[in-house]
């Protein structure tokens, strides 16, 4: 204190400029800025919850995920240890011989982009993000300090293609030099991600999750549908064969499909991106004849009339649209005939009858005018294509499948609420307990009954279009669709081109599957002439598959079967 | 006066920041290696304690000396600087070391104090009446920018801003019309407009690197492997030490190597994750006071030189860590400047401790000027 004060009284020499001491008041702010900047920003960045970074082992548990599995336990989908390598330059010292050496182990390397990245100074770089055993043995082998291994885990679909499109595929989404967190990009994978991203393993009991697929149905059915896609010169098709009672899918097959192992989360180059898509759920088509049993089962149920009553076939016109068959029907036809001999003007009289309100009532009860509720995201955001206003032109084409789009799955749960006796259900790609509760009723079972009786004619009349399905072993029933694709370029439909579906519910002694296939612009070659139609196309695949799956399905032959075809 | 004696009047809050600081630095070197002396901790307390003294030695000798050898400080310097342009080490893909058997010197890191000294020296010579004159606005500014382009040759983006920004604020303490800054400003915003214009053209001002440091800056997440590893890392070092941190030699992101340059520019992190909030405002409060203890020094020294001399050096000084810190947390780009005296590293340890002698020196002799 002396000192200053003796200090100041001193003559000053070298006086400073009167600016200095308010100038340094403002440094001092400058700087209480600075801090109060600065914890202001690690107060931001501390009070950040950061769970990927809790600590390494923490870190390893969190990245496991779950099997997924079939219904009897068969692994689809499983994480196992692999191993990454990557490399820091500054440890290196011969660089082009180590570029070289590598060139060696991973041919697919460019030699040139890999010494360039050894050379440019960088600290860090990934030489691969999965290396096999052989080729980590071999790094191993190299004894060259900067190249390192870190363990990681990837996913591995042991069937490869086998139901890709239920099973989904993954990416790797987080990764450092010890860990890879796999989520999930589509199907199940996705569906369930947090369910299958288990943050501690050893806690849970079970490490599979169940899927309702029967692993040998799945097999059969992608192999006759590869194979009938491939006889149809089809561009594509779909199965699913569920469980009418419950709602489980024991199988669902969409062709083109795709390998998961080889799925990085990109698309490759050459890779058409349709070949994700599933086109048994997220694919919407008119659908054709199929439809027209919807009317027929809202007539049913309101008492408008009865299998036997007989109907109107002669063509007619609304608003100038002229509505006709391409076969003959005499003038009057009983609803019975109409379904199996697959009658355009029949249905559109029939839906005419029903009305708007009606036809809507039985579209809604069925289904039909939501997306599919299910697990996968992709039933739940594909919604059917309805028409924008319901004249009576509208009502007629859709009766028979115009007009309107729904997927192949609506269809499929649709006609499982027609032949389990009336009882609303939800699809489900998980296995379920044996004692689950049965859904509302929302048809008669008389309705249901009468259902199963003109499906099963379309099969059984000699006069059927789905007559090629008669077994000796089984009793089917089931409804054919035909419907031309519209066209892109022009107004209108092509004649050459055509969406052909089926579906089916067996045994009918005691119903409990149905089965539902289309093919995407079938055409049978085989023929004296070229034929599209369903009953050419998907109709002896679907023989063929219900041939195939039934026993893995424990579809006990019915000798009924063989007196229902002598009979007629 | 006793040159003993002399040591009683340092300043001794200061002393025991510096001390305080170096302490932090060694525990987080000890933890960065694994629970290990070597092989950082044991070089940097030697280095530490050496150059702790001679702080004192510094002291004791008069600020008039000091004050006398500032011009040939700063020719010294400039002459290092052109030496390593021409005959230095290529560390990094940059000439910035200089090796003289003994010791490799960074000569850009000396180079600060040198040019403080040499413009304190400028202004305590100038009369106060001429300090905005355009002519004697020029002749610091060309002290200045000199050696800054050579840096920049070197090349070493980083510490020729630095060398800048210390050399402005002093001219701004000394007093200069507040017009002048206002005009640098603005060219230095159109300058920089101009740099980005160039990216990509023949005449492309700065090396890729720059540009993909800014790129980074901006982005850090558009490139976490390359060259957003660091500041990815660091961040998420930052964040995952919360409040109170994960506890001594706990922390996963320095332990387990996934910091790049974590015993050096980026042992701020390691900090950070392991002492957690309160840590890192420790720290900081630590730093804080070691600046508001050098302004108080300034205040109360009437020698023109020394109140010029102790805000260039503390400005130095806060620059180290307000860039170093600001670059860690992704408020800056990554430029390599380090930690004062928590980083590992011999030319900033000494540069920084040769600083606060001058220091000491200047408040040792501030009421008397001889």
């Amino acid at each position: 204190m002396e000192l200053r004060m003796k200090s100041s009284n001193k003559g000053k020499l070298f006086t400073d400029h009167p600016r200095t001491r308010s100038r340094l008041i403002l440094f001092s702010l400058m700087v209480l800025t600075g801090f109060s900047l600065i914890s202001g920003k690690i107060a931001f960045l501390a009070s950040k919850e950061n769970k990927r970074n809790i600590s390494y082992t923490e870190r390893e548990e969190i990245h496991s995920r779950l099997n997924i599995s079939d219904r009897n336990g068969n692994i689809l989908a499983t994480n196992l240890e692999g191993a990454s390598a990557y490399i820091r330059p500054d440890e290196i010292q011969k660089k082009s011989l180590i570029a070289q050496r590598l060139k060696g182990i991973f041919p697919d390397l460019n030699e040139d982009v890999l010494l360039n990245k050894l050379n440019d100074g960088r600290k860090f770089f990934w030489l691969k993000s999965i290396v096999s055993p052989r080729q980590e043995k071999a790094l191993f082998d190299l004894g060259q300090p900067g190249i390192y291994i870190g363990k990681r885990e990837y996913r591995f679909y042991p069937y490869g293609t086998l139901a890709s499109h239920v099973i989904g595929y993954t990416k790797v989404n987080e990764f450092d030099v010890n860990y890879a967190e796999i989520s999930g990009i589509s199907g199940v994978e996705s569906a369930f991600e947090n369910k299958l991203a288990i943050k501690n393993l050893s806690k849970v009991k079970n490490n599979s999750i169940h899927l309702s697929l029967d692993l040998s149905v799945q097999a059969e059915v992608e192999n006759v549908l590869k194979e009938w896609q491939k006889r149809m010169g089809a561009k594509a098709g779909g199965v699913v064969i569920m469980n009418i009672h419950d709602g489980e899918i024991v199988a669902l097959a969409s062709s083109p499909d795709f390998n998961a192992n080889k799925e990085r989360g990109e698309l490759g180059e050459n890779k058409d991106p349709s070949i994700y898509f599933n086109r048994v759920v997220q694919g919407v088509y008119e659908m054709g004849s199929t439809f027209k049993i919807f009317s027929v089962a809202q007539g049913l149920e309101k008492d408008l009339f009865t299998l036997d009553s007989l109907i109107d076939t002669r063509a007619f016109r609304i608003n100038s649209r002229k509505i006709e068959d391409k076969y003959k029907f005499n003038s009057e036809s009983s609803i019975y005939e109409i379904i199996v001999r697959s009658s355009n003007v029949g249905s559109a009289r029939l839906a005419l009858m029903v009305g708007e309100k009606g036809l809507k009532e039985i579209f809604s009860k069925l289904g039909l005018l939501e997306p599919v509720r299910m697990e996968l995201r992709e039933a739940n955001t594909t919604r059917p294509i309805l028409p924008k206003n319901w004249h009576d032109i509208t009502l007629a084409t859709v009766s028979y499948g115009y007009g309107m789009s729904v997927s192949l799955l609506h269809l499929a749960k649709a006609y499982a609420i027609l032949g389990n006796g009336g009882f609303d259900i939800e699809p489900t790609i998980l296995k379920k307990n044996h004692n689950s509760q049965p859904g509302s009723r929302v048809l008669k079972k008389t309705t249901s009954d009468e259902m199963l009786k003109l499906l099963e004619a379309v099969v059984t009349d000699q006069r059927g279009t789905a007559r090629i399905l008669r077994s000796k072993y089984y009793r089917i029933g089931g409804k054919t669709g035909t419907a031309e694709k519209i066209s892109l370029e022009k107004r209108g439909y092509q004649k050459d081109k055509v969406v052909a579906n089926f579906v089916g519910l067996f045994p009918l002694q005691e119903p409990k599957f149905v089965i539902a296939a289309f093919l995407d612009e079938p055409e049978n070659n085989l023929l004296q002439e070229p034929c599209r139609y369903a009953s050419c196309t998907v109709v002896p695949m679907v023989k063929k598959l219900i041939e195939r799956t039934g026993p893995l399905m424990n579809v006990t032959p019915d000798h009924q079967a063989l007196t229902v075809y002598r009979g007629l | 006066m006793n040159p003993f004696i002399k040591i009683i009047y340092i300043n001794w809050p200061l002393q025991i920041l510096i001390l305080a600081t170096a302490l932090f630095g060694f525990l987080m070197l000890y933890s960065v290696s694994g629970g290990s002396w070597e092989p950082w901790t044991k070089p940097q307390i030697n280095r530490f304690f050496v150059s702790f003294i001679l702080i004192f030695v510094m002291s004791a000798i008069s600020i008039s000396f000091w004050q006398k050898i500032s011009p040939f400080c700063y020719l010294l310097g400039l002459a290092l600087l052109i030496a390593v342009y021409f005959y230095g080490d290529t560390g990094m893909g940059a000439k910035r070391w200089l090796d003289l058997r003994i010791i490799k010197l960074q000569p850009s890191e000396a180079f600060k104090i040198s040019m403080v000294m040499a413009l304190a020296y400028y202004y305590h010579k100038l009369p106060a009446s001429k300090v905005s004159h355009p002519f004697y606005v020029l002749i610091p500014l060309l002290l200045i920018i000199i050696p800054a382009l050579i840096v920049f040759r070197q090349p070493d983006l980083g510490t020729a801003l630095v060398i800048i920004m210390i050399g402005i604020f002093v001219m701004f303490i000394a007093g200069v019309h507040f017009g002048y800054f206002l005009f640098g400003g603005l060219s230095f915003f159109t300058l920089l407009f101009i740099l980005f214009q160039s990216r990509g053209k023949d005449w492309q001002l700065l090396k890729d690197y720059h540009f993909r440091r800014i790129d980074t800056f901006l982005d850090p997440s558009a490139d976490p492997l390359g060259a957003g590893y660091h500041i990815t890392q660091s961040k998420i070092a930052l964040g995952s030490g919360g409040l109170f941190g994960r506890g001594y030699m706990q922390g996963s992101q320095s332990q387990l190597n996934f910091l790049p340059e974590k015993h050096t520019d980026f042992i701020f992190t390691t900090l950070a994750e392991e002492f957690g909030f309160f840590g890192t405002i420790g720290l900081l409060i630590i730093y804080s006071l070691i600046v508001a203890f050098c302004i108080f020094s300034a205040l109360a020294t009437t020698d023109k030189y020394s109140r010029l001399l102790i805000t260039g050096l503390c400005m130095t000084f806060f620059t180290y860590f307000s860039i170093n810190i600001a670059m860690v947390m992704g408020l800056l780009p990554v430029v390599g400047i380090p930690l004062p005296l928590v980083s590992y590293g011999g030319s900033s340890m000494i540069v920084i401790m040769l600083s606060f002698g001058l220091i000491q020196s200047a408040h040792v002799h501030k009421n008397i000027g001889f």
